[in-house]
Formats: C-alpha cells, sequence, structure tokens
C-alpha cells in the first residue's frame, strides 16, 4: 500500500504510542484534511471484522474519489489491549484498499481512550508539523467500537484534553472526532453515550447490529463527513454535520 | 532544483489577471493589463507559450509572443488581449546559474547563500509597462515608443546591516534595446530565485496602509522548506497570517537550487 521509507515516525506527549506520517517533503498539495480512523478489535469484534474491515475499505474507495482525494490523507489503526497502527497518515491516492483485508486482527480488551488519545493526538501533533510549514490543516477522527473502555491507561478526561488541546493549539482549522458503536445494546448504548459526554466526543452515533447494510451505511456516512470537513478547509469552521 | 508557482485574484477584481507556472527547473509570471480585453486569457497564452519553450531550456520572447499570438488568433481573441508581463527563471546547467528575465513591470528576487535578499522591482511611472507584444506589432511599438518607456528598476538589499535601496535603471525613454531585462544568478552565491507580478507591491496591512516591498519579501520569501508546493502555501500561510489585503492580484514563482546543485554545477 504505501511505501514504508517515505514514512516519518513521530511520538505522542503523554502516550506510549506514537504514529507514521508521509514525510513532508514527499507532499504534493498545499492544504489537507487529516483522517484518523481508529477501529476495536477486541474479541467481541471477532464475529463481525470482516465487516469492519469492509467499511473501512469502503470508506477509503469513496474517498480515492472524491474531487478533494488529493487534500486527504489517512491513517488507520487497530486496537484492544494495545494499539497497532495499520498504516499512518497517507494520501488517499496513495491508498490500495485492498490492504484492509485481515487488517482488523482480534486481540483482547477494549482500551478505547488509549486508542481515541492516539488518533487524536496523531492529528493535532502531524497537523502541527504541516501548519509550521503553512500547509491549511484540518481533521477528523473516527472510533469504532462495540463496547465501553476496560483497558486503557488514559481516561476520559485525557481524551478530553487531547481534543481541547486540537483547537487551542491552533495546529488545526477545525477538528471534528465522532465515537461509533456498532452492535450495541441499549446497555452499551448508555455507556457510549456517557463516554462522549466526558472524552468530549463531538458526536456519538451508533448501529444496533452489524450487519453488512448497517455497517455499508457507517462508510458512506464516513465518507461523506470526511468530505464535508474536506470541503470546509479554508472557511475557518468545521464541515457540517451531516444526518446518519 | 525544484520549483513552484502561485497565483491569487486581488479583492477588487471580477477575474484574476495573473498567472504562474513552474516547471522541474523553470518558474515564470504573467500579469495581463486591465485595460486590455480578454487580458486573463493572453497572459495563460503568453505564459503557456514561455512554458513550452522553457521546457525546452530556453526563452525567447519573440518566439513566445507570436506563438501566443498564433493561439489567440485560433481561439478568435483580439490581439490586445496579449499585453500582458512575463517575467521568468531558469536554471542554466551550462552556465552554472539561474537566468531570469522581466518584460514588463514585476519584482525579480533573489536569496543570497548567506541568506541576505536582493530584488529589482520594475517600474513604469506612467503606467505603461513595456509588454512583449509590442514587438509583434509596429504601430503599437511605435506609437509606444513615442509616448510612454519611462521605467525605472529599484534595487532592494536586505542582508545583515540595513536594508537599502538604489535606482540602478532610470530609463526616460524606452529603445528598443533594453526591452527586455536580464540577469544570471550564480548557483555559486545565490540558491533561490522569485519571479513577481506588481501585485508583490501592492499588499496592504489590515488597516490597509500600503506595505513596503521589503517587508513584503521579507515574509512572502521566508520559506521554511522548498519541497511540493513551497511557493503557493507561503504565500497562502503569508496572507493568512499576517491579514494581508491584496491590493492587486498577485502571482509568484520561484526555482531553489540545493546545494547537491551546487556541486554539480
Amino acid at each position: 500500500m504505501t511505501n514504508p521509507t517515505k514514512l516519518s515516525h513521530h511520538a505522542i506527549v503523554g502516550s506510549h504510542y506514537g504514529f507514521s506520517a508521509t514525510r513532508i517533503d514527499d507532499l504534493g498539495a498545499a492544504e489537507y484534511t487529516l483522517v484518523a480512523i481508529a477501529a476495536d478489535a477486541s474479541g467481541s469484534v471477532g464475529a463481525f471484522r470482516r465487516r469492519i474491515e469492509k467499511a473501512i475499505a469502503e470508506v477509503a474507495l469513496a474517498c480515492k474519489s472524491s474531487p478533494r482525494a488529493d487534500n486527504l490523507m489517512l491513517r488507520v489503526l487497530r486496537f484492544d489491549n494495545d494499539l497497532h497502527e495499520i498504516h499512518g497518515f497517507v494520501p488517499l491516492p496513495a491508498i490500495d484498499a485492498k490492504r484492509y483485508d485481515g487488517c482488523v486482527e482480534i486481540g483482547g480488551a477494549t482500551a478505547l481512550y488509549d486508542a481515541a488519545h492516539n488518533a487524536i493526538g496523531s492529528v493535532t501533533r502531524y497537523g502541527q508539523d504541516l501548519a509550521d510549514d503553512d500547509f491549511e490543516v484540518n481533521g477528523i477522527v473516527f472510533v469504532i467500537t462495540d463496547g465501553g473502555d476496560n483497558a486503557s491507561s488514559a481516561r476520559a478526561a485525557t481524551v478530553k484534553n487531547a481534543l481541547e488541546h486540537a483547537v487551542t493549539s491552533e495546529a488545526l482549522e477545525s477538528m471534528i472526532a465522532v465515537l461509533v458503536g456498532v452492535n450495541i445494546d441499549a446497555a452499551t448504548s448508555r455507556t457510549l453515550s456517557k463516554v462522549k459526554s466526558e472524552a468530549g466526543f463531538h458526536r456519538y452515533i451508533e448501529l444496533q447490529d452489524a450487519t453488512a447494510s448497517s455497517l455499508a451505511k457507517l462508510a458512506d456516512f464516513v465518507s461523506r463527513s470526511i468530505g464535508a470537513q474536506s470541503k470546509a478547509l479554508g472557511t475557518g469552521h468545521a464541515g457540517a454535520a451531516l444526518t446518519f | 532544483m525544484h520549483a513552484d508557482a502561485t497565483f491569487v485574484i486581488g479583492a477588487r477584481h471580477e477575474v484574476c489577471e495573473d498567472w504562474a507556472a513552474a516547471g522541474d527547473a523553470w518558474a515564470l509570471v504573467c500579469d495581463g493589463c486591465s485595460s486590455s480585453p480578454r487580458s486573463d486569457f493572453g497572459a495563460r497564452l503568453i505564459g503557456r507559450a514561455a512554458e513550452r519553450s522553457l521546457a525546452l531550456g530556453q526563452l525567447c520572447p519573440a518566439h513566445v509572443v507570436e506563438a501566443a499570438a498564433e493561439q489567440a488568433r485560433n481561439m478568435a481573441l483580439p490581439a490586445r488581449c496579449l499585453d500582458a508581463t512575463l517575467l521568468a527563471a531558469w536554471h542554466d546547467p551550462g552556465g552554472g546559474c539561474i537566468r531570469a528575465l522581466a518584460m514588463g513591470d514585476g519584482v525579480i528576487a533573489a536569496r543570497r547563500r548567506d541568506g541576505s535578499l536582493e530584488a529589482w522591482s520594475i517600474e513604469h511611472p506612467d503606467g505603461a509597462p513595456a509588454y512583449p507584444s509590442y514587438l509583434i506589432d509596429d504601430e503599437r511599438l511605435g506609437h509606444y515608443l513615442r509616448s510612454h518607456g519611462r521605467r525605472r528598476v529599484v534595487h532592494h538589499f536586505d542582508g545583515p546591516t540595513r536594508p537599502r535601496q538604489t535606482v540602478v535603471v532610470q530609463d526616460e525613454h524606452l529603445s528598443l534595446a533594453p526591452w527586455c531585462l536580464r540577469w544570471a544568478f550564480p548557483l555559486s552565491r545565490y540558491d533561490m530565485v522569485a519571479v513577481m507580478s506588481d501585485g508583490a507591491t501592492a499588499l496592504r496591512t489590515p488597516d490597509g496602509s500600503t506595505l513596503s516591498l521589503g517587508d513584503s519579501l521579507r515574509e512572502l520569501l521566508a520559506f521554511r522548506r522548498h519541497r511540493g508546493r513551497f511557493v503557493r502555501r507561503r504565500v497562502r500561510g503569508a496572507l493568512r497570517k499576517c491579514g494581508w489585503q491584496l491590493g492587486d492580484d498577485l502571482a509568484m514563482a520561484a526555482i531553489w537550487a540545493p546545494n547537491d546543485k551546487l556541486e554539480a554545477a
């Protein structure tokens, strides 16, 4: 999918996990929307992990065919007890969606806050590097999970602080963080709604099941949201909130 | 060697009459005359013709204008649409330098390897720049030479000592011979050359005051990196961060020679 020699590695303050990203000298556009998708790979996702992989691939394909494709960079990670970067920030045209086949390797517990913190932190940190070189940058993060946190070293407040820092650092013109619940029952819905409030996510959307059609609808929503955020770049505002 | 170019429409313009382009080792800007018809097209035709010439490693102004005129005729555009400036810079590997050429008004800027900046602001005080299009129309050329032709070139230097300005050319009446101004910047002494439309001299602060060219250039040429869309990023970044207003369209293109090019030369 990508040539690893073209990626540089970065640390995130307050996190054991860093991220990788395309070297700035190799970028061809002057403005970017940074997209990070963190997908739950805990044991309970096993039954529908292929559909999650397919949804990520559909997002990548849809974004590749977007008129804004040259101005989008995507990073994907999966999380269980730990975080695993599937790939760092890469311009959409360089992504082969087939790469996502088998990318969600199922592990143990759910380090939801660690994943959210890393995804948000990576957008802010790389965004700062880009902004320092006069790139115009905004960001959008999706954290996809089927349950609440049970393995993070970070807390909800850590995620909230990371989101506040994304805005106050002025590295990013705007930032949107969306929590996505998949295969959610009533009790988990309440848990994730609380996570949304405590961690400061801008939106929480949920799918009560994890069927192919539900995840296709999710992929469509994610793609449209990325497109809206990218179109908003340069306006000083975030992209419009879309209907799920 | 790396080059990039960008152009931005002025605050009160309906259409951008400036144009800019860059290739692997060349960069150019054109500025269409506001009072000539369809000069937005003309600036692009002149630029496109120059682009094709520069891609072959040369730039003959007369050939450029003739090629652009042919395209204008094919598009049923008036010949006067070609009233546009042409400022270009390109790498001359044989000469170990970056060459630059200016026809009409605008700014040629160069950065020395010690970091100091030099610029030549080409001005036509009577508001009638010496467009290359006059070279293929004897009647218009004759009229221009009889009625206009005042030109002044001001050299700006911004180095470790106090910035200074010197008038280096003061033509009261142009003749054909110095129509086209040329420079050669040895790679041993210079690492970046930029060409700009006269929009670089019409930038305003948020409170409406006109910036000095020195202040504009210090910001516009403050590149941190010279890769990718470095000119576009810097121009947009300067406008965004400084809150400057564009009193005119602005076109800017630059060519950068890293140290390895110096060694190769």
